[in-house]
């Protein structure tokens, strides 16, 4: 297990290099310059700033310099904000987009959980059919019409109430996450409910649940301990990507509800074209996303006995 | 099991799939739905860049019948005045149509100026709306020309007094009638003398700068599927001999081509696909569609080499082929009757579902604003003009989304029934 | 005095998506304490869904009988027919035990093998957890599992199949129930592994003072183990005798079928003769003999169905064995 442990994270370290590394020549393959983007510059305030931002070395001393800066966690300057770091900006936009995907990823697993069960307990029933139905629909929506719907159903909630039950948009307050985080979480809890369902119709032929029914063990520890305990596992594996995937829905439904969220922020530094902010946002997600995989391959593996000796074995 | 080389397997899965009336009707309504975005626009010959600009976001249940009125003269207020003196100043609409809004009211004697707002549906309920105009103490009458549209608004008339604090204020509703000027009538060439029009038809309406919804929906149509179906096409075929190559060199070669997916499939998508997007750059006057494209290529290619590596490593050890392989079949032999043949059928699955992820993604980036560049349309670009204009124009949200939602839709079911018709194979193993 | 298990002309209908099928179509067997019966039959001929109907474990198929009753003390007789779902529940893993085929399959992967034998105890007994798990220790250790402490701990794929159908017995023992349902316990076994498993099954029948109702398709199994045995073909019931006067005498044509074709190597060489033909579907009642189509014997008053030809405790279901029959050649026939 600790050679396997260290293996995964030794591998992890170098998925991020990678990471970093792809972002670097991208950027570098960005048309235009950071500096003289908008209004002309004079060319001796020109030359300061390329030299304050490394850009006047070559190529392969920039790469240098930004590997050796990205080991001591440091993303450099942003270059429409002079006066704050990368780091900064990241702290105070990501915490915002975290709260939001952890409300939003606790939303879907919630109503998987529930839709899930409830679609294989009724089987060929309709609360299965209503399920399946509602998965199909909400898997081929894009989460910004969904967004664009709660607005415009939060609107007509205020309207026939006559006060605001919740705000359209906007960020600051309890009230403003519940809306943007349902709407994120949305798509995610359709795809985890055709998961489960599919798992626990799975696992439910499976002799093991039999054999507990069969010991006279009353119905909800058969299906808790028996039933939905493997039927789970599926369901861990996926959680890397679905995270990830909730990270990405998170740029739109941010845009959407005017969030000050780190997608919303990178969108913006991509239109500005503010080169650290970008490399900076881009290796963030990027590590974040491959130490969440980590984690959840990691924790699936200690939750399948049957991974965890084999890999101890090994 | 039945070797998916024979022909007997490709149609059994057909014959399935035929059984399965959902399938056919998505299958049929798919080809329906490329047909018509590929003919479409030469049997809907609006050009989806021309402007009509009395039609302005007009929704597709609207009138058409529009008044010819003269806007070039000059209005120098109501023929009867109201008599002054009164002590409220009774407003009142004299005309309404959308080339311009006569109001008039009674002077009030004790005001000693007035200020009108128009407040029209999607603007802050609490507020007045947005100031039109200042007034003098003297005036009794505005016309107002800015911007009219065939929907209501509530003017509000403010008598303030000399510090400008309001005394009280009046408020009337008004519906201006769909209108043309009689020079753009001319210039539209219509017999001179008519009093009123029909204006062009737009089965689902006008977006904000008055183009047809229906001739850009086509068009959009055409980029939102070529990228949805090329892309995939393009990395499906790549990952294909990608993962083929690996699995059948094996070794050192296919342990070092597989970290190479594992890294790209380690980048943040959408991060990256922003990133490949603004460095293959678009340069004043392209879409931004190619870049796309490329980008999609670039980003997907690792799931369908992993797949397909994955099956051939799994069918290598079926036992047909290893008896093949003992009755002396060649490496090349193999590849082309038995293994190729045989991912073919996921592969196909996985487009299947490629094509919807691919639509979306497209959807994404062009809701963002990193995705195709105005004035191409897409499907995304156009919900994200209509989303601004949500509770004014819902149409211009409401006919893209639905596009997108209907397609992606289409192509998940037709997935999921052609995964269940293959699964005869899963079944036979 | 009633027999542990009397269960009597027993009938299971489920209804499917592509309509009603019926499994079970009158069996009738019963058990007593310390007696092993086996019920003997091809696969498919409704011996294991029996044994769920019994244990109320169909879900929503229809169950009926004449009689189900299971007397687990003298004075209780206990109509497991008209139980609810929660008094049954009651019933099983506490008073029924139920052994299954495949072990690996019927252990839950991710708990620890020591758990799910503890389980029961603490659900039926109410044992603190402590109390459980020490005797689930116990149980393994009598079941012949070595490091037995070691062994509760681990999981069910750290397991042989050997070892995990004796952790599946002590699970069945464990609550000290009165009946044991094992079904096909040795089938999914290596021969040698199956011996003991059968010596471990009787030693407990005798030392707990169960019943035992084993389900099997193999005939040395029942000469090894059984106190009675019952036949079964296309759901019902079509021999029943005690285990020497079944073997002294096999009354119905399926029974000497399926012997025929159970290899015997006394002779110094196997001789095997399959039953042509496969048992019918069971989408329908049966009107006549279910074993006519493959019986070498048919005529044509087994288009009925026969009844229960009963000669001192050996029954057959076979118009063979009807006094009145009236066709000379087939009674002249050597059974």
């Amino acid at each position: 297990m600790m050679r396997y442990l260290l293996n995964r994270i030794l591998y992890a370290i170098v998925t991020i290099w990678f990471v970093a590394t792809a972002t670097f020549f991208a950027m570098h393959f960005v048309p235009g310059d950071p500096l003289s983007n908008e209004k002309v510059i004079p060319e001796k305030i020109y030359a300061t700033l390329q030299a304050y931002y490394g850009l006047d070395k070559p190529l392969g001393e920039q790469y240098l310099i930004y590997m050796q800066r990205l080991l001591q966690g440091d993303f450099g300057v942003s270059f429409t904000q002079q006066n704050r770091s990368v780091n900064d900006i990241i702290a105070e936009h990501f915490s915002v987009s975290a709260i939001l995907g952890l409300l939003a990823l606790i939303f879907a697993l919630f109503g998987a959980l529930i839709f899930g069960s409830v679609a294989s307990i009724w089987r060929r029933r309709w609360p299965d059919t209503a399920t399946v139905l509602g998965v199909m629909v909400a898997v081929s929506v894009p989460s910004f019409v969904f967004a664009a719907l709660a607005q415009l159903f939060i609107v007509e909630m205020n309207q026939f109430t006559g006060w605001q039950v919740l705000p359209v948009a906007g960020w600051g307050s309890i009230s403003h996450i519940w809306a943007p985080a349902l709407m994120l979480g949305l798509g995610t809890m359709a795809f985890l409910t055709r998961l489960l369902r599919g798992s626990l119709i799975d696992t439910a032929d499976q002799p093991y649940v039999l054999a507990a029914q069969a010991r006279g063990l009353p119905p909800w520890r058969c299906f808790l301990r028996y039933q939905l305990r493997n039927a789970l596992l599926p369901t861990l594996s996926v959680m890397g990507p679905t995270i990830a995937g909730i990270t990405t829905g998170g740029f739109v439904v941010e845009q959407v509800f005017a969030i000050p969220g780190l997608g919303r922020y990178f969108v913006q530094a991509v239109a500005q074209l503010d080169y650290t902010v970008i490399m900076g946002t881009t290796v963030f997600y990027g590590a974040f996303l491959v130490i969440v995989v980590l984690a959840f391959d990691l924790l699936y593996a200690w939750a399948d006995p049957r991974i965890r000796i084999s890999r101890d074995m090994t | 099991m039945a070797n998916a080389a024979d022909h007997r397997y490709w149609a059994t899965v057909w014959r399935r799939l035929k059984a399965d009336r959902k399938a056919i009707a998505c299958l049929v309504m798919l080809v329906g739905l490329i047909l018509a975005v590929v003919a479409g626009p030469s049997l809907w010959s609006i050009n989806p860049e021309a402007q009509f600009l009395n039609q302005i976001a007009s929704s597709p249940i609207g009138s058409r019948t529009a008044i010819v009125v003269d806007a070039n003269e000059l209005w120098t207020g109501p023929d009867k005045t109201p008599e002054a003196g009164a002590s409220t100043a009774r407003l009142s609409v004299i005309e309404a149509n959308t080339e311009f809004v006569r109001l008039s009211w009674r002077q009030d004697t004790s005001a000693k100026g007035y200020q009108l707002y128009r407040w029209s549906e999607g603007m802050n309920a609490a507020s007045l709306g947005m100031p039109v105009a200042v007034l003098e103490a003297g005036d009794s009458w505005y016309e107002d020309r800015l911007n009219l549209r065939p929907e209501r608004y509530e003017y509000t008339l403010l008598a303030v007094d000399e510090l400008g604090t309001e005394r009280y204020r009046q408020q009337i509703r008004v519906t201006p009638v769909l209108a043309m000027s009689e020079f753009d009538a001319e210039l539209a060439s219509i017999a001179e003398g008519e009093t009123t029009i029909e204006l062009p038809a737009h089965p689902l309406g006008t977006d904000h700068l008055g183009r047809d919804m229906l001739a850009r929906l086509l068009e959009g149509g055409q980029v939102s599927l070529f990228i949805g179906i090329f892309a995939p096409l393009m990395y499906m075929l790549f990952g294909l001999a990608y993962g083929a190559t690996s699995a059948l060199i094996g070794g050192r070669v296919d342990a070092i081509m597989m970290s190479i997916v594992d890294f790209v499939i380690a980048l943040p998508f959408l991060l990256f696909m922003i990133l490949f997007r603004v460095a293959l750059g678009t340069e004043p006057g392209e879409s931004g569609i190619a870049a796309l494209v490329i980008a999609l290529i670039a980003l997907g290619w690792p799931s369908p080499a992993r797949l397909v590596r994955g099956e051939i490593l799994r069918l290598r050890e079926m036992p047909y082929i290893e008896a093949a392989r003992l009755m002396g079949a060649g490496q090349r032999y193999l590849i082309l009757r038995h293994l190729i043949p045989n991912v073919m059928g996921s592969v196909l699955v996985s487009f299947t579902f490629a094509i919807p992820s691919a639509i979306f993604t497209e959807a994404f980036l062009s809701f963002i604003g990193m995705g195709v560049v105005p004035p191409a349309p897409s499907w995304g670009s156009m919900c994200n003009d209509g989303i601004s204009r949500l509770l004014t124009n819902p149409h211009m949200m409401l006919f893209p989304a639905l596009a997108i939602s209907i397609t992606v839709l289409l192509f998940n079911l037709l997935g999921d029934a052609l995964r269940d018709a293959m699964a005869i194979r899963r079944g036979a193993d | 005095m009633a027999a542990l298990l009397d269960v009597r002309d027993l009938r299971v209908a489920i209804q499917a998506e592509r309509g009603a099928v019926y499994p079970v179509q009158g069996a009738s067997f019963s058990v007593d304490r310390e007696e092993t019966l086996c019920i003997v039959g091809e696969s498919g001929c409704g011996k294991s869904v029996s044994m769920l109907a019994v244990l109320g474990l169909l879900g929503r198929a229809q169950v009926d009988a004449e009689q189900l009753s299971f007397a687990p003390t003298k004075e209780a007789v206990i109509d497991l027919g008209s139980c609810s779902q929660r008094e049954l529940r009651r019933l099983r893993g506490r008073q029924i035990g139920l052994i299954f085929q495949d072990a690996a399959a019927a252990f839950n992967p991710v708990l620890p093998v020591g758990d799910q034998l503890a389980e029961p105890l603490r659900v039926h007994l109410g044992m603190s957890r402590r109390d459980a798990r020490r005797r689930a220790v116990q149980w393994l250790e009598r079941v012949g599992i070595i490091e037995p402490e070691k062994r509760a701990k681990q999981y069910p794929h750290e397991f042989s199949g050997g070892m995990l159908q004796r952790a599946m017995i002590a699970m069945a023992l464990i609550c000290e129930p009165s009946l044991v349902i094992a079904d096909e316990p040795t089938t999914a076994l290596d021969v040698s592994v199956q011996a003991e498993i059968l010596d471990l099954l009787n030693d407990l029948k005798r030392t707990q003072h169960i019943g035992l109702i084993m389900i099997t398709h193999d005939l040395g199994v029942v000469a090894e183990i059984a106190d009675s045995v019952t036949v079964m073909y296309a759901g019902q019931s079509i021999e029943r005798a005690s285990k020497q006067s079944f073997f002294q005498n096999l009354k119905h044509p399926y029974s000497q079928a399926l012997l025929a074709c159970t290899p015997n190597w006394k002779q110094g060489r196997a001789s095997i003769e399959p039953i042509p033909g496969a048992p019918p579907a069971l989408d329908h009642i049966q009107t006549g003999c279910p074993f006519r189509f493959r019986c070498p014997h048919a005529w044509q008053r087994c288009e009925q169905l026969p009844p229960a030809f009963d000669d001192g405790g050996h029954m057959a279901r076979c118009w063979l064995l009807d006094s009145d029959v009236d066709g000379p050649e087939h009674r002249s026939r050597p059974l």
